[in-house]
């Protein structure tokens, strides 16, 4: 029960993060056309680490929402997790050279950040790791996947955005 | 370095925090590294198949979510599709009737031809060696990576599901293939997903090919052969694979590409069903199993 009670905001943000990913595979994506569906999980990581002090947190976080995501992405299990490791903790590097508190702008870079960093390293782990190559995921350039990503891109940005006033304006509250 | 609150501020603490920092970040590189030895070792796990009952036990776990969530986009989808087709309603109306007499005809030709084929039957004394039954399973969910779809329902290889297996909109228009079978849940790739890859053949003209995914709402039938007249509205259907029922219809053909230089000829089809429009799906399992 102590336990429970000290990890209280780590069980509810894991809470959200089941929440968040079920909104996303169980409504968003028949709802809306596919270029507009946003990454929820990694843009709510980002998210946290713009607003947490603890960075061992988001880091944790981080590797719990990949491997939920990893359940139903078709890609091998734990891709998910490596990327959205890779992609927080550069984040964080980046944010702590150069942002130490981010204006406006700065946040938007960190949030299309993540999705170009998530991309990229989702990519070089399914072209480099054999481990992954089993999976019935091939890679094959289009332009309507260029489309795809740059909608993502914006819904992406939309959904951070708008999530990081609304946490801003509850912590007033 | 990598915590807000222990950047120092005064000349006096610099010494302390500094090792604090360092000490700090010592130990988040030791949990970043050791994170991801986990994910690459559950990427192995996953390579042996270690980890089909752990994803089984969490997909039940979760699935009454998944499937409330699911109930909610049906009733947001009836809803958003009564008002926006109140407009087209009477224009539909009168297609439909069109569309019915056109079907009625070919209904009463279809009659003929099984009362014909019935008696072939008979004459060679054949018998119905593959019948199939229908395993009706909700879409839960569907994922999106890059321009990989998948999608998942609730039936899985307790039911019979086999990878491979053609997945269907009752009573048996093919919209996509089983890819991964646990033991209650299975995911399907649709057919207008690029790694999709389904033989296939023209009704009439009997051209084989291969259907792909060519964008979200189109396939291409790629492969036909030059010799092989291809006609316009040709009704596509599955042509014998492994697992795949055949005779299953796919759509009509909107377009075709011939050119004398090519090696093969490819054609576009437009799909019967809609994937968007239904949360009900049916996969051809062998009655034997």
């Amino acid at each position: 029960m102590k336990f429970f009670v000290a990890n209280m905001n780590f069980i509810w943000r894991l809470c959200l993060i089941i929440l968040l990913l079920l909104l996303e595979l169980s409504l968003l994506t028949f709802l809306l056309p596919r270029y507009l569906v946003p990454n929820l999980l990694l843009v709510s990581l980002v998210i946290w680490l713009i607003i947490l002090s603890n960075f061992k947190t988001v880091l944790i976080l981080a590797f719990i929402a990949g491997l939920i995501l990893d359940f139903f992405s078709g890609l091998a299990f734990g891709v998910s997790a490596l990327s959205f490791l890779i992609t927080i903790f550069l984040l964080q590097i980046i944010k702590t050279r150069f942002f130490t508190k981010p204006t406006f702008w700065q946040k938007v870079f960190l949030i299309l950040a993540a999705s170009i960093f998530y991309w990229l390293f989702t990519r070089i782990e399914i072209q480099f790791l054999p481990l992954v190559a089993l999976s019935d995921f091939r890679w094959s350039f289009s332009w309507i996947m260029l489309f795809i990503m740059i909608g993502q891109l914006i819904a992406n940005l939309i959904f951070g955005l708008g999530l990081y006033f609304l946490l801003k304006k509850l912590e007033k509250q | 370095m990598f915590c807000q609150g222990l950047v120092t501020k005064s000349r006096p603490r610099f010494k302390i925090d500094s090792f604090k920092n360092v000490f700090s970040l010592r130990k988040i590189i030791i949990l970043f590294l050791i994170l991801v030895v986990l994910a690459m070792s559950l990427m192995a796990a996953n390579f042996f198949d270690w980890l089909q009952e752990p994803k089984n036990a969490f997909y039940l776990i979760i699935s009454p979510l998944q499937k409330t969530l699911s109930l909610a986009r049906l009733k947001t989808k009836q809803i958003s599709s009564f008002f926006f087709s109140l407009k087209n309603i009477a224009q539909e109306n009168q297609e439909l009737r069109i569309q019915n007499l056109e079907l009625n005809s070919q209904l009463a030709k279809y009659h003929g031809l099984t009362q014909e084929n019935e008696a072939l039957r008979q004459a060679l004394n054949f018998q119905e060696t593959s019948a199939q039954k229908l395993i009706l399973g909700k879409i839960i969910a569907r994922s999106f990576i890059f321009n990989h779809e998948r999608l998942m329902i609730d039936k899985g290889s307790v039911q019979g599901i086999q990878p491979g297996m053609a997945v269907v909109v009752p009573p048996d228009i093919l919209v996509g293939q089983v890819v991964e079978v646990l033991d209650n849940f299975s995911f399907f790739l649709p057919l207008t997903n690029h790694q999709s890859q389904i033989q296939a053949r023209a009704q009439e003209s009997m051209a084989p090919g291969i259907i792909q995914g060519e964008n979200a709402r189109l396939l291409a039938m790629e492969m036909i052969p030059q010799d092989k007249e291809v006609k316009f509205d040709d009704l596509v259907v599955t042509a014998p694979g492994d697992n795949m029922s055949i005779n299953l219809p796919i759509g009509h053909i909107i377009e075709i590409f011939h050119s004398d230089v090519d090696v093969f000829q490819k054609a576009i089809i437009q799909p019967l069903a809609d994937l968007d429009e239904v949360s009900l799906v049916g996969v051809l399992v062998n009655s034997g199993f």
